[in-house]
């Protein structure tokens, strides 16, 4: 019984997250450190937004396989080092491939975020870094759910641009409001917005320089 | 300002904001647009069109640091005026202001950025100029000494990613110097620095493609 009161706040508050964060921030102590249901949270946000990418199909679909499929850290730690390569037409191993992905990017970002933060000398635990990623950045997955539903609408619009709206209203979540976000979960904390900032975006510049690599290797691939 | 108070500028972002709110000037701010400017100009130039293009007419020499400096100085004032755009809006959909003068306008300007208004926009405006010129100006050293080493890829690979670091040093001192406002208004206006940075952003880098994609086709 408790169990079950348990999962329906885990899921109410993953919804009021992404709109009403302050909510969720008041008594974020009770969620703290808690890596089982900062993973559950992941996985349904993976699960959610993968399906608004399958749902959304064509161009979105196919440039979400090439981007993540060739993404370095994908490369080395994928099926790929063991010879299995997926076609883009087998949906269901796409869809549990780019979930496991979604998770160990979860990880990486959160690894990363806490080594920075540790390099400007704030002392806090990786735990602590895991969960007020996973609850500052994930819960927005039904907005880009939502995004996905909008730019089938838009295919018929903008056949050409559609695909580049999604793909920057995406960045414009994680360039605009994580970052505030990140802030307000770090407000009782005595770390300054100032590394906060810092650490959030180099995160993120890490990132894009990685993805470049392959990035640059598409590119020219196409080209040839 | 001297040169070994140069790195706290980063390290203590208070000193840039001090700095803007006290020791602004109007020939000062002339002066970092211009020299940071041409910094910029020289940059662009040699890192995106002499090395790959090999042009035949060396007027644009000349005329590209100047071009640069013109680019710094629209990316300032564009800056400052989508930002009273934005705010301008944000303050229309603050509720019913149909009871609310014009003589007031001001008064709620004030108490939105909790200080002087034009106060504010100077701090944001350094904010966004001072960074970008001082990298502009270190970035003019490394690809020259880079570009008498011959070392052309290190140099277009520093051209990618190095701005990206300037670009986190003024989103992170513009964040920085909303740390007095109120608490309900401080996300807000962090949410309209970023959109407004972000947007420019998009604008810059939309215009930059055509740009060089004209110049490739058609100038050299």
């Amino acid at each position: 019984m408790k169990s079950s009161s348990n999962s329906k706040n885990i899921v109410s508050d993953f919804l009021i997250a992404a709109i009403k964060p302050d909510r969720i921030i008041q008594d974020f102590e009770e969620k703290e450190g808690k890596l089982i249901q900062s993973l559950l949270i992941v996985v349904i946000s993976g699960a959610i937004f993968l399906l608004g990418i399958f749902l959304a199909g064509d161009l979105i679909y196919n440039i979400f396989y090439e981007q993540y499929s060739t993404f370095i850290l994908e490369q080395i730690t994928g099926g790929l080092m063991y010879g299995l390569g997926l076609s883009r037409y087998d949906y269901i191993l796409v869809f549990v491939n780019a979930l496991i992905f979604i998770i160990k990017m979860w990880i990486f970002l959160s690894v990363l975020f806490y080594a920075f933060l540790r390099l400007f000398g704030e002392k806090f635990k990786l735990g602590t870094a895991l969960s007020k990623i996973a609850w500052s950045v994930f819960p927005y997955s039904w907005i880009m759910f939502l995004f996905s539903l909008v730019s089938i609408l838009l295919k018929f619009i903008f056949p050409l641009l559609y695909h580049y709206i999604f793909y920057i209203g995406i960045a414009g979540i994680f360039v605009i409001v994580i970052p505030i976000v990140l802030e307000k979960y770090y407000e009782k904390t005595t770390i300054s917005s100032y590394k906060i900032a810092w650490a959030y975006y180099l995160t993120l510049l890490v990132l894009v320089i990685l993805w470049s690599i392959n990035h640059y290797n598409l590119n020219l691939m196409e080209m040839i | 300002m001297e040169l070994k108070s140069i790195p706290e500028l980063f390290t203590k972002p208070e000193r840039i904001v001090d700095y803007a709110k006290n020791k602004w000037s109007f020939g000062k701010f002339s002066l970092i647009i211009l020299v940071g400017g041409l910094a910029s100009g020289f940059n662009i130039f040699w890192t995106n069109f002499i090395i790959p293009f090999q042009p035949s007419n060396y007027l644009w020499f000349v005329l590209f640091p100047f071009l640069g400096a013109f680019v710094l100085d629209m990316a300032v004032y564009s800056f400052i005026g989508l930002l009273w755009l934005f705010i301008t809006i944000f303050l229309k959909f603050r509720g019913d202001r149909s009871e609310v003068s014009s003589e007031s306008n001001e008064k709620l300007e004030n108490e939105i950025t909790g200080e002087n208004y034009w106060d504010w926009i100077k701090v944001f405006s350094y904010c966004y100029l001072l960074p970008y010129a001082l990298y502009s100006i270190i970035m003019m050293g490394v690809n020259i000494l880079l570009i008498s080493m011959e070392l052309y890829y290190i140099m277009v690979y520093l051209r990618d990613f190095s701005k990206y670091f300037t670009y986190i040093w003024i989103v992170t001192l513009m964040i920085y110097s909303t740390k007095n406002l109120k608490k309900e208004q401080k996300y807000k206006i962090q949410f309209l620095l970023l959109t407004c940075f972000a947007l420019l952003y998009l604008i810059g880098t939309i215009s930059y493609f055509n740009i060089e994609m004209y110049v490739m086709t058609t100038l050299f």
